[in-house]
């Protein structure tokens, strides 16, 4: 019976002020119920309250107990109860799908919500053979269920704040309190504290939201859907991040080998593993020099290659009337095309596209003269490797990258290329994921390394 | 020891090809060029003691902050600023060695100024950056490097063309008295634990220690190095041929073929291969010379936008005088100033172990 | 530290970027369609005294697809006072810029080496876009009509001459192959003489023949070496493994194939005496061919013949260099190699060599007689 909140709200107000604020939406209903000398008033929004559960949980039984002793002692032992800090929190409550008790003079909240989106759904985004196949849902008690289900452990913690000014929408954060950095975690908080957006729908939009500078090009967090690298993140002592109604987590720190690391990795033998990390590094490297490296050695300096490659690249040219680099950037930039086209298409039309793509840019390009026949193998080439990058962000931000290494190597060939190289080498070094260097090698134990001072 | 501080010393020891080392030793081939490269191990692994043990006794700074701890103001000031302008001329002699480099063999069309601006354009991001970024980069740079050095090292010395009659011919004059400038040039490989002068605010623990296996091991390195430099080239051009050649090593490399690789020309592999070697040395040199600086040079009245204007100001002044001597030298100039300069580098080092012993012992005062 | 490389660095990359695009003519930017490639160069000699280089330049011409139509070279010929007149004057004549990048063979005509061939020698070696790998031959009759054979075995894409002189190709015990550096290390050295093979067309320009090689000394004179005599050089010099010998005597009658071939020497001298070269020659082999039934107990007999007819060989062709003042062999540079200078010793050995007695102990083994016998 007694009110746990720090302001004695003024019962009778409160009810007015409320019924107020919310006259004016359809959904709202505000109902007494009498038996004999019983009664209590109900108010809640009725499309976001799980009828069903309201039903059994306060309805009946105030129509089963005798007295109403014991429905307010019914009422304050059931575990959904909420605090009444405010009128402020009464409404908010009420939105996200709590039910408003007044109880002879008393106010208690209930948690009742209806919660639509919490299938677990399959991974779409990033799709292992031999790991767990499913991943988050849209809910964020879900999910937080979902991972705990991973990781039992009784120091894992979850804070909640909220976000949006406008939307308000739940946020939690969740660490294991042993192994956690404590610098990154302080980083965390004040940053969430200092944000001041108005509509958060979605984890990957605090991205660009915690970032201190504004405009920036490399993930520093990552963003993933499934829950068996969320957990060995959170055993990594690493910070995440999740937003009610968002499918997607972000992990906070995150270096540049973490976006290269594929959950395939931890479920295969050693030297398949092996195999297929060095994989993934040549095709980063492949995707990021190869425009660059056809430029720089068939403007600047031909005589690098063998002598048969010269005369093949200088035969394949016959005919094609523009620049080195404008062809390179043309292709590009209808690879790019088709890519981001590919994103959107409704199911109907994929193959179209592939033939569009495959088939027709490619030989009738060549066919008429708008591009040479090693422009085309490396284009492909580029595209193929683009995608061998496990993460997404990553791999939008390379294929960035990219322009700006042909850029150079336009400029100054192969000595502008292997500058660029250095320099985008230098960018990343000089980048830090909250307080940790974004691109280090480690050669000892990581977290002998991480632990303090890197020395 | 730190893995870091052998990263300083081995890019000293691979770039010292463009500092114009192996041709000032084959200048001196038939005057005692080998004794003096024999002298230079063990007095540069000596320096290279010293200073590593120095820097120990104060973890996490560098020398201005230990020189404006224990002596006086009017002292520290002319002595960082020279040590500082002498870091930026190693660093300049490196760059417009490499700038020569580039327009003669791999981009001749495009005017000098160009290749020396875009290289400065790199370093001038480079250099700004926080200390330990500059280490990672090294880090990571000299990671890469390594297989294409064992690859081209191989092949120089299992290649048929490799006479070592040549060699035998150069190592008769074994007995010669050694030359100071030879000394001087083969002691700088093993210079650049110096740079620990900034390069000790990154090593903030106290755990790193100097054993005799490290110094072996890096004497071991070093004299791996120097063999290599001087001899190689010997044997490929032959013992009279190479006094001629204005850069032995790149008509040494030129001599090499890869015969089944896909560069054919071991020549650009190398050109390549020292773009990100002599990158490296620029920077660590001149980031140590950027931040000697911006310790003694501190006004803070210049401010844009709350950003402190001084080390714009210095990298333009670095901008402008490499410029400008691109311009007038000449590779014989070049050359010799080379050669000037590391006699003086090599005096002034010795200069600064007795600048450290006087510092040790205000410390303990 | 993150907030000051912010906006002042971006303005100014625009800028930049802004600028290098406002003068991409001025950066060595030329589209490979722009160049036309050549592949091999060769000087020849004439008796005009004022033009007294023939210079002639091979051209690849570039083709649609390879694999269709064949190989097509185009020539630049010239004579001129100097070679890089010629080749100046020659850039006049095609409407692409000439890259010498992938010039790798550089042929004289025989009449060069009696006269400058150094300067020549001296002009590939400045340029920096001719490869210091590339080979060096001579041309018999001419450079120009070695170069202008084109012989029917040769494929798109690939130059014959290239195929010669790179392993890759044929392997055999009569090509020597020099290359521009070692040909100027030869050169300048005085204790060793450049060796250069011998390229003769025949059959009217479609075929080369490559199986002589010619050395030339310090006072400009040559010396032919026929096939047995290139056979022995390669074998002195641990060129080769793989050679083949004929051994006949009066009893003995058969070809040996000789798997690998070590050989070492050196020398001796002492005071009041001649001077000795000592050569140790080992050779391990099969017999490839016989004209008579093959014994396999007798191989230690063949093997003795064997030893005895190469040393033979050897000596006959070690007597001809010293004959005739030459040292491509490099014994003048091993004498400079085990003693302690004195600024003597290339007039030493200058007295020493013609008096020089050579001891060739030969070790042959014969394995097997082949899969007959």
């Amino acid at each position: 019976m007694p009110l746990k909140g720090k302001k004695q709200v003024n019962v009778d107000e409160a009810i007015v002020g409320i019924l107020e604020e919310l006259k004016l939406t359809g959904d709202v209903v505000h109902k007494p119920l009498r038996m004999d000398d019983k009664e209590i008033e109900l108010l809640y929004i009725k499309t976001v309250v799980d009828g069903d559960q309201l039903h059994q949980l306060i309805i009946k039984p105030f129509f089963e107990l005798g007295h109403l002793h014991h429905v307010a002692s019914y009422l304050n032992s059931l575990p959904n109860q909420q605090e009444v800090q405010s009128q402020e929190q009464i409404l908010l409550d009420l939105t996200k799908g709590s039910v408003l008790v007044k109880l002879n003079k008393d106010l208690l909240l209930f948690d009742v919500k209806k919660v639509n989106t919490n299938t677990v759904r399959e991974t779409s985004v990033e799709p292992t053979i031999l790991g767990p196949q499913y991943a988050l849902s849209e809910d964020l008690a879900t999910n937080i269920n979902l991972i705990r289900q991973r990781y039992h452990k009784p120091s894992l913690t979850v804070e909640m704040h909220e976000v949006g000014s406008k939307t308000n929408q739940s946020l939690a954060v969740i660490y294991d309190q042993n192994v956690v950095k404590e610098g990154v975690l302080k980083e965390v908080n004040s940053r969430i504290s200092e944000l001041d957006q108005d509509i958060v729908q979605s984890t990957t939009q605090l991205q660009r939201f915690m970032n201190n500078r504004t405009r920036s090009l490399l993930p520093t967090m990552m963003a993933t859907e499934r829950t068996d690298r969320i957990v060995y993140n959170l055993a990594g002592g690493k910070v995440i991040l999740l937003v009610d109604g968002s499918p997607s987590t972000v992990i906070a720190p995150a270096v540049f080998f973490d976006f290269m690391t594929s959950m395939e990795d931890n479920y295969g033998l050693y030297w398949v593993t092996k195999f297929s990390k060095f994989l993934r590094y040549l095709g980063l490297f492949a995707c990021l020099i190869l425009p660059g490296l056809y430029v720089a050695a068939t403007s600047f300096n031909p005589e690098v290659f063998r002598v048969e490659l010269a005369l093949s690249i200088a035969g394949s040219r016959i005919g094609v009337p523009y620049p080195s680099f404008v062809e390179v950037l043309f292709m590009l930039i209808i690879m790019e095309l088709l890519t981001e086209a590919s994103i959107r298409l409704p199911k109907a039309v994929t193959g179209t596209a592939t033939t569009v793509g495959g088939l027709i840019l490619g030989t009738a390009a060549t066919e008429a003269a708008l591009a040479s026949n090693i422009m085309i193998i490396i284009v492909a080439a580029v595209a193929i490797s683009t995608f061998v990058i496990p993460i997404n962000e990553m791999s939008y931000a390379i294929r960035v990258i990219r322009y700006i290494l042909l850029l150079f190597a336009s400029i100054a060939g192969l000595a502008g290329l292997a500058l660029a190289l250095i320099g985008i080498l230098m960018y990343m070094t000089n980048k830090d994921s909250f307080g940790e260097p974004y691109f280090k090698i480690y050669f000892n134990q990581k977290r002998a390394e991480t632990g303090d001072n890197p020395s | 020891m730190s893995r870091y501080f052998y990263y300083l010393v081995f890019v000293n020891m691979i770039a010292n090809v463009v500092a114009s080392v192996p041709k000032i030793l084959l200048l001196e081939k038939t005057e005692g060029a080998i004794l003096s490269m024999v002298l230079a191990l063990p007095l540069g692994l000596v320096l290279c003691y010293i200073v590593a043990k120095f820097f120990n006794r104060f973890p996490g700074k560098g020398l201005p902050e230990i020189m404006k701890k224990y002596l006086p103001r009017w002292f520290t000031f002319p002595i960082i600023i020279l040590i500082a302008f002498g870091w930026f001329m190693a660093g300049m002699i490196t760059l417009i060695t490499y700038s020569f480099l580039l327009k003669r063999f791999l981009t001749p069309d495009m005017p000098l100024v160009w290749i020396t601006a875009i290289f400065l354009l790199f370093i001038s991001y480079g250099i700004l950056m926080k200390t330990s970024s500059v280490l990672y980069t090294v880090e990571f740079v000299l990671v890469c490097c390594l297989p294409v050095i064992f690859i081209i090292i191989i092949k120089a010395y299992t290649t048929a063309e490799m006479e070592w009659d040549f060699v035998k011919e150069s190592m008769m004059y074994v007995y010669r008295l050694p030359t100071f400038s030879a000394l001087a040039a083969s002691t700088y490989l093993l210079l650049g634990g110096f740079n620990l002068i900034i390069f000790n605010r990154f090593f903030t623990k106290r755990k790193q220690k100097m054993t005799l296996l490290q110094i072996l091991f890096l004497g071991i390195v070093a004299f791996g190095s120097l063999f290599t430099t001087y001899f190689v080239p010997i044997g490929l051009n032959g013992f009279e041929g190479v006094e001629t050649i204005s850069y032995p090593w790149i008509t040494t490399s030129d001599a090499l073929r890869l015969e089944l690789g896909i560069i054919e020309r071991v020549l650009f592999v190398f050109l390549i291969l020292y773009l990100a070697v002599s990158f490296l040395s620029l920077l660590i040199h001149w980031h140590v010379s950027l931040e000697l600086f911006r310790s003694v040079i501190q006004i803070k009245r210049l401010k844009w936008k709350e950003k402190n204007l001084v080390p714009y100001i210095i990298i333009g002044v670095f901008w402008i005088i490499s410029l400008q001597l691109t311009k007038y030298l000449t590779e014989h100039q070049l050359t010799i100033y080379t050669s000037y300069f590391f006699d003086g580098l090599l005096i002034s080092f010795i200069a600064m172990v007795g600048l450290f012993w006087f510092i040790l012992r205000r410390a303990k005062a | 530290m993150k907030k000051r490389l912010k906006g002042t660095w971006r303005a100014f990359v625009i800028l930049f970027i802004v600028g290098t695009l406002l003068i991409q003519s001025g950066c060595g930017f030329k589209d490979i369609d722009k160049r036309i490639f050549v592949l091999s160069i060769g000087v020849d000699h004439t008796d005009n005294k004022e033009k007294p280089y023939r210079v002639i330049l091979k051209l690849s011409v570039p083709s649609g697809s390879l694999k269709e139509s064949g190989a097509e070279y185009t020539y630049l010929i010239k004579e001129s006072e100097s070679i890089s007149t010629a080749i100046r004057l020659l850039k006049t004549e095609t409407d692409k810029e000439l890259d010498f990048g992938h010039a790798k063979v550089i042929l004289f005509g025989e009449e060069i080496l009696h006269h400058d061939y150094r300067e020549i020698m001296d002009f590939f070696l400045r340029r920096r876009d001719i490869q210091t790998v590339s080979w060096v031959g001579v041309g018999k009759p001419s450079a120009e009509e070695v170069l202008t054979a084109e012989p029917n075995s040769e494929m798109a894409g690939a130059h014959a001459l290239f195929n010669y002189f790179d392993q890759n190709g044929v392997e055999s015990q009569l090509i020597v192959t020099t290359y521009l550096f070692d040909f100027r290390r030869r050169v300048l050295e005085k204790g060793i003489d450049p060796i250069l093979p011998i390229l003769m067309a025949k059959e009217n320009n479609k075929r080369i023949d490559l199986n002589k090689s010619i050395v030339v000394n310090d006072k400009n004179e040559v010396f032919t070496l026929n096939e047995k005599q290139t056979a022995i050089y390669n074998l002195l010099t641990n060129n080769i493994e793989r050679l083949d010998i004929r051994v006949h005597n009066e009893d003995v009658n058969f070809t040996v194939a000789i798997d690998t071939a070590n050989v070492g020497y050196q020398l001796i001298t002492e005071q009041k005496k001649k001077p000795i070269i000592e050569m140790d020659v080992e050779m391990i082999g099969i017999i490839q061919e016989a004209d008579m039934i093959t014994n396999p107990e007798k191989l230690r007999a063949y093997s003795n013949a064997t030893s005895k007819t190469v040393k033979k060989d050897v000596l006959e062709t070690l007597t001809q260099f010293q004959k005739n003042g030459m040292d491509p062999i490099g014994f003048g540079v091993r004498y400079k190699a085990t003693r302690l200078p004195n600024n003597k010793r290339n007039q030493e050995w200058q007295s020493l060599y013609p008096e020089v007695e050579f001891k060739i102990n030969v070790n042959a083994t014969l394995k097997s007689t082949g899969v007959i016998e």
